[in-house]
C-alpha cells in the first residue's frame, strides 16, 4: 500500500506480515525485561507503539483482536488485573484507526503529537481501573511513560520505515 | 442525496460495534478477575505461553551475574567464608539456648495441655525479579508448582516476614509482599503481647497498624512478630519494627507507622514455608485442644510423617 507519510517522493512496499510479528516478538522481549524501581515506572509502552504504528500504516494486517490479545498478555506479563491493557489498547487501537489518514498526513513530529493522547488513553485507562479498584497509584513520574513512548514515535519507526521503503527501480534494458 | 459510497464488499461489523464488543469483553475480564477471582487458570496459561520469552529475556541479565560470579576473586570469597564462620559462631550460643528453651516450652505445654504448633518445613527459592507492575508489591520466585509450592504459603528472609506466595505458575510463582495493599499480617507485640493487626500501604517499605487504641502501649522501636493465630504463618516470625506512633485525640486509633524487617530486596534467595494448617473451617481445631489427635491429623493433610 502506497502512502506519503515522510517524503511524498518515496513510495512504500506493504509490510509483510512477518515484519509485523518480528516487532512485536521485539517489543515483547523488551516488556519483559527485569525492570525494577524507577526503571520500571519510565519504561516505554513500546508494544502499544507498535500497535500503533502497524494500525496507521498497515490496517488489513492487524484486527481489534490483535489489540485485545496483546494487551491481555501483557497483563499476563505484568501480573497485572487481567483486561486493563486490553481495555487500553483496544480504545487506543480504535482511535489510531478512526484517524490514521490524519496522523499520516503529518511528518514525523506533528504526527507525535496525534500520537501522545492515545498513549495517554490507554495509561489513563490504567490508572483509572486501579484507581476504581481502590489500589494506591505511583509515584508521579509513572506518567513521564506516556511522553517518552511519545518520543519513541518520532525516533522508532525510522527503522521501521527504512525497511519498507522501496529501492529504486534499476533502469530497464528497452 | 447522500454522498456516502455505496458499500460494494461486505466488512464485517461496524468499527464502533467491534470496539464496544472488545471493550466489554476487556471490562468483564476486568471484573471477573478482580472481583470473583476466577480467571487464575487462564492466567496460568497465558503464564505457560510466556515462560520461553521471559527465559530469553532473563538470558542477558543471567549471564552478566554468571560472569560476575566468575570474576569474584579468591580473596572476596576467603573473606565471606570467614564473615559467615564468625556469623555462624556468634549465633551459637542463641541457638544452644533457643534448643533448651524450646524444650521447656514443650514441657510446659504439655503440662497445661496445649497443642504445640509444629514449625514447618520450607524450600528455598530463588527471586528472579520484581513483578513488572508499579501498582502492586510482588516478587517473581523462580520455582513453581514444578516444585510442590502452595498458594498461600508464607516466605521468609534472613531478617524476617517478607509475604505469601499468592499465584503459583508451573515454573514460577509470586509472592505478594507484606507491603502490597492487600495483605494483612496478624501480629504480637513482643513486649507487651498485644495482639493486633497490620496492613500493606501498597507503598515499599511500610506498614501500618490502624486498629490499635489511641491509650495502648506502643512505642517506636517495638518489635512485631507473627501471632500465629491465623493458621496461615507459624507464630513467632519477625516482621517489623515501630517507626513513629502519633496519637490523635480526634480519632479513637493511634497512626502507627512501621519497617518492615525483611530487606527482601538485598537477598537472591528466600525460604518457603509449607502451610502451617489448612483455612477450612472444619479443620480449625482450635476450640478444642486435643493433643493427642491434632498433630497427627494435622501431617496427614499435608501429607509429612508426623
Amino acid at each position: 500500500m502506497a502512502h506519503f507519510s515522510q517524503d511524498p517522493q518515496i513510495l512504500h512496499r506493504p509490510a509483510t506480515l512477518k515484519r509485523v510479528l518480528t516487532s512485536f516478538f521485539l517489543a515483547f522481549l523488551f516488556m519483559l525485561l527485569p525492570w525494577s524501581g524507577t526503571y520500571l515506572l519510565l519504561r516505554p509502552d513500546v508494544l502499544l507503539l507498535l500497535l500503533l504504528y502497524w494500525s496507521v500504516h498497515e490496517p488489513r494486517l492487524l484486527g481489534g483482536w490483535s489489540a485485545f490479545t496483546l494487551g491481555l498478555l501483557a497483563d499476563a506479563a505484568d501480573s497485572s488485573v487481567l483486561g486493563i491493557h486490553a481495555l487500553g489498547y483496544s480504545l487506543s487501537y480504535a482511535l489510531a484507526l478512526q484517524y490514521r489518514h490524519r496522523i499520516l498526513s503529518f511528518y514525523r513530529l506533528d504526527q507525535a503529537l496525534h500520537v501522545l493522547p492515545l498513549i495517554l488513553l490507554s495509561q489513563a485507562v490504567t490508572a483509572g481501573v486501579m484507581f476504581f479498584l481502590k489500589t494506591p497509584q505511583p509515584h508521579w513520574i509513572w506518567w513521564l511513560q506516556t511522553p517518552l513512548t511519545t518520543l519513541l514515535w518520532t525516533l522508532l519507526p525510522f527503522w521501521l520505515d527504512r525497511q519498507t521503503t522501496a529501492p529504486a527501480d534499476p533502469p530497464r534494458a528497452a | 442525496m447522500s454522498l456516502r459510497p455505496p458499500e460494494l464488499f461486505s466488512r464485517g461489523p461496524a468499527p464502533l460495534a467491534r470496539l464496544f464488543f472488545y471493550c466489554a469483553l476487556a471490562l468483564a475480564c476486568i471484573v471477573v478477575d478482580a472481583h470473583y477471582h476466577q480467571l487464575e487458570l487462564f492466567r496460568k496459561a497465558l503464564n505457560v505461553l510466556l515462560t520461553p520469552f521471559q527465559t530469553l529475556a532473563d538470558s542477558p541479565g543471567q549471564a552478566l551475574q554468571a560472569l560476575g560470579k566468575a570474576w569474584d576473586s579468591q580473596s572476596d570469597l576467603q573473606a565471606e567464608n570467614q564473615r559467615l564462620r564468625q556469623q555462624l559462631l556468634e549465633q551459637a550460643p542463641q541457638m544452644q539456648r533457643l534448643q533448651s528453651l524450646q524444650a521447656d516450652l514443650h514441657n510446659l505445654n504439655q503440662l497445661l495441655q496445649i497443642r504445640q504448633q509444629q514449625f514447618p518445613a520450607g524450600i528455598i527459592a530463588p527471586i528472579t525479579g520484581v513483578a513488572r507492575n508499579p501498582f502492586t508489591q510482588k516478587i517473581i520466585l523462580g520455582i513453581g508448582a514444578n516444585k510442590g509450592l502452595e498458594s498461600g504459603s508464607p516466605v521468609l528472609s534472613q531478617e524476617g516476614l517478607v509475604g505469601q506466595v499468592t499465584t503459583v505458575n508451573l515454573f514460577s510463582s509470586e509472592v505478594s509482599l507484606i507491603t502490597n495493599k492487600n495483605v494483612v499480617v496478624p501480629l504480637l507485640l513482643a513486649r507487651t503481647g498485644l495482639r493486633t493487626l497490620a496492613f500493606g500501604n501498597g507503598e515499599q517499605g511500610t506498614l501500618s497498624l490502624p486498629y490499635v487504641p489511641v491509650g495502648t502501649d506502643i512505642r517506636a522501636g517495638d518489635v512485631l512478630v507473627t501471632s500465629g493465630i491465623d493458621g496461615l504463618y507459624p507464630e513467632g516470625l519477625s516482621v517489623a519494627t515501630v517507626l513513629s506512633v502519633q496519637r490523635d485525640p480526634v480519632s479513637a486509633f493511634a497512626q502507627i507507622r512501621c519497617q518492615p524487617d525483611s530487606a527482601v530486596f538485598k537477598h537472591r534467595e528466600v525460604l518457603v514455608l509449607n502451610r502451617v494448617q489448612s483455612l477450612n473451617p472444619e479443620h480449625a481445631d482450635w476450640e478444642q485442644p486435643d493433643t493427642a489427635s491434632a498433630p497427627h491429623s494435622r501431617a496427614v493433610r499435608k501429607g509429612r510423617k508426623p
